[in-house]
């Protein structure tokens, strides 16, 4: 389904700042996995997403998405296939646009079939408020509404449903609740499980909260120094606890994680 | 007093195309277009010389089209060529200045003498003597309409989102390059428009007739937003029509009682955008500013 090989990126190339972020990462993802990534701060989980989005080129390795190479294809093409959210849920969303509007645009991603011409049709808008009901955040009854007066919780669940309305080969997750308050980011965290389990949806999530990462998908990634440190499978997410993740890291690192943004659960 | 009137009417519907362009390329793509002083001499300098060859109306189309292609210029300088979009419209707005005197011949204005225009050829076919007027008011109606079924189509709804969130619109799988490549065209192909318009009636074209142009336009604009308000895409657009009318009496104006020298009158025009600009901003700042102290 998604298959990496020897992902390499560095920034500053050719600076006394020169750092390299990712270093020779690889892995491979089955069809309907969904995965959560943890590790600490600046450890490249974003960055990994960036590069698997196309929102930056990987220096070297090689990224293959549904057999095809998509390593060098810009951002706006590898969309069709790729769906996206990030921490702050401004970022997914056009404020001075209509939900209806902002979910019109969130269809074309189906491409292909829509004339450049054709407008939001009353069929469109039906579908629309159908899928916003299944949200039960009341958006249903806001179609017409700019999308910047919309709450936090009430955008990133848009973004989500926008990422998803035509399902997506890949969806990939940046810590897309944290900046939420708690009732959102709960709702938002059951969202979306619901969603990518309908549609089976392949899933990367990055998260600081460390309980949540056991207790959502079927595998783990443990993210340092731009590596994909140890990874954990379905039984060892189901029997370890928060407590054996952190021995595991010492044993794969040599040193305690630092935890001053990651929640312990 | 009623001729005045009419004058600005004329001339406020002539120059609309303006602002109509920069609300496409300012306010929806979020993009200060300087190659608009340089579209708007070359509208003129292509429907003059077309005229001139006995082509009235063909002088308006190829005159919109050469405005679109230097709009493409602009556009793919900054979106292909890495060049900073102001940077590229000065560009282009200054190689347009030879491209200009080229299509008049190398000569810095070019004027109409017998030949027809638009205006003398519909003339024949409007009664009454507001023949000027009914064909301005008919062409922007068009663009009105255009523009306003253009936006909510989902090109045009890709266009505005491009300007308004663009990291959203590359996740949408849609290119803003292409995005800004057709706005800048549309725009200043209506800016081009204005061009061949107001050539054709005043039956020449001069090299420096486009200078501060955008300014202007901009100033129309904001004219136009402060006296309807921008609720609705409909209202945008009626605003910047309604703006170049009202620019254009306030110009009439003081060009009959002369309350301010004639030759301040841009000066007043910079004012006018300057603040429009600068006051919101400062009120936002001030308000950061009382949040801090309490
Ligand atoms: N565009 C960039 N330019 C320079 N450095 C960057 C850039 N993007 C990320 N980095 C650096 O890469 C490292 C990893 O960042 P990131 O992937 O955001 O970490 P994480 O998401 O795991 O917290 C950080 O040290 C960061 O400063
Ligand atoms: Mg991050």
């Amino acid at each position: 389904m998604l298959k990496c090989e020897g992902l390499k990126i560095s920034f500053d190339k050719g600076t006394a700042h020169e750092k390299t972020v990712l270093q020779d990462l690889s892995f491979e993802l089955q069809e309907g996995d969904f995965v959560t990534v943890i590790g600490e701060n600046g450890s490249g989980k974003s960055t990994l997403l960036n590069c698997l989005s196309g929102t930056y080129l990987t220096d070297s390795g090689k990224i293959l998405l549904d057999n095809e190479d998509v390593t060098l294809l810009p951002e706006y093409k590898r969309a069709r296939k790729i769906g996206r959210l990030f921490q702050d849920p401004l970022r997914g969303t056009a404020p001075h646009l209509t939900v209806a509007e902002n979910l019109a645009l969130a269809y074309l991603r189906a491409a292909g079939h829509f004339h450049p011409f054709s407008r939001i049709s009353a069929k469109d808008r039906q579908f629309f408020a159908e899928r916003l009901k299944a949200l039960d955040m009341g958006l249903e009854t806001r179609l017409d509404d700019k999308v910047g007066q919309l709450s936090g919780g009430q955008r990133q669940a848009m973004t989500l449903l926008m990422a998803t309305l035509v399902p997506p080969k890949l969806l990939l997750l940046d810590e897309h609740t944290a900046a939420l308050d708690p009732q959102a980011e709960e709702k938002v965290s059951d969202l979306t499980r619901k969603i990518v389990e309908e549609h089976h949806i392949t899933c990367l999530m990055v998260t600081h909260d460390m309980q949540r990462a056991l207790d959502t998908g079927n595998r783990t990634f443990m993210m340092a120094g731009g590596k994909i440190i140890f990874e954990l499978n379905e039984e060892e997410k189901k029997t370890l606890s928060v407590q054996d993740l952190l021995v595991r890291f010492r044993e794969a690192s040599g040193r305690n994680l630092a935890s001053d943004r990651i929640l312990l659960g | 007093m009623l001729y005045i009137l009419e004058t600005a009417l004329r001339l406020g519907l002539f120059y609309a195309p303006i602002p109509l362009a920069l609300f496409l390329s300012y306010r929806i793509l979020n993009i200060a277009d300087l190659t608009t002083d340089g579209s708007f001499v070359l509208g003129m300098a292509v429907s003059v010389s077309i005229a001139a060859l006995g082509h009235p109306f063909l002088g308006m189309l190829l005159g919109m089209a050469a405005g679109a292609l230097a709009g493409s210029v602009t556009a793919l300088l900054q979106t292909r060529g890495g060049v900073p979009s102001i940077l590229a419209g000065i560009i282009t707005n200054t190689g347009l200045y030879t491209v200009n005197l080229a299509v008049m011949g190398f000569s810095s204005n070019k004027s109409l003498l017998k030949q027809e225009t638009v205006f003398s050829l519909l003339k024949k076919l409007i009664p009454g003597e507001h023949y000027e007027i009914l064909i301005g008011l008919f062409l922007i109606a068009l663009l009105c309409l255009f523009l306003r079924f253009f936006l909510s189509t989902r090109l045009g709804l890709s266009l505005r989102a491009t300007g308004d969130n663009i990291a959203m619109i590359r996740s949408s799988s849609v290119d803003p390059d292409r995005m800004i490549l057709i706005g800048l065209c549309i725009s200043n192909s209506f800016t081009a428009l204005a061009g061949a318009l107001v050539a054709q009636m005043q039956r020449s074209a001069d090299i420096n007739a486009g200078s501060g142009i955008v300014t202007v336009g901009l100033a129309c604009l904001i004219i136009g937003e402060t006296l309807l308000g921008k609720r609705s895409l409909t209202r945008n657009i009626l605003a910047a029509v309604t703006g170049s009318l009202f620019y254009r009496l306030l110009y009439a104006l003081i060009l009959k009682t002369r309350v301010v020298p004639v030759e301040c009158l841009r000066l007043l025009t910079a004012v006018i955008v300057a603040a429009a600009i600068v006051i919101p901003y400062l009120q936002e700042q001030a308000a950061v500013r009382r949040r801090r102290e309490c």
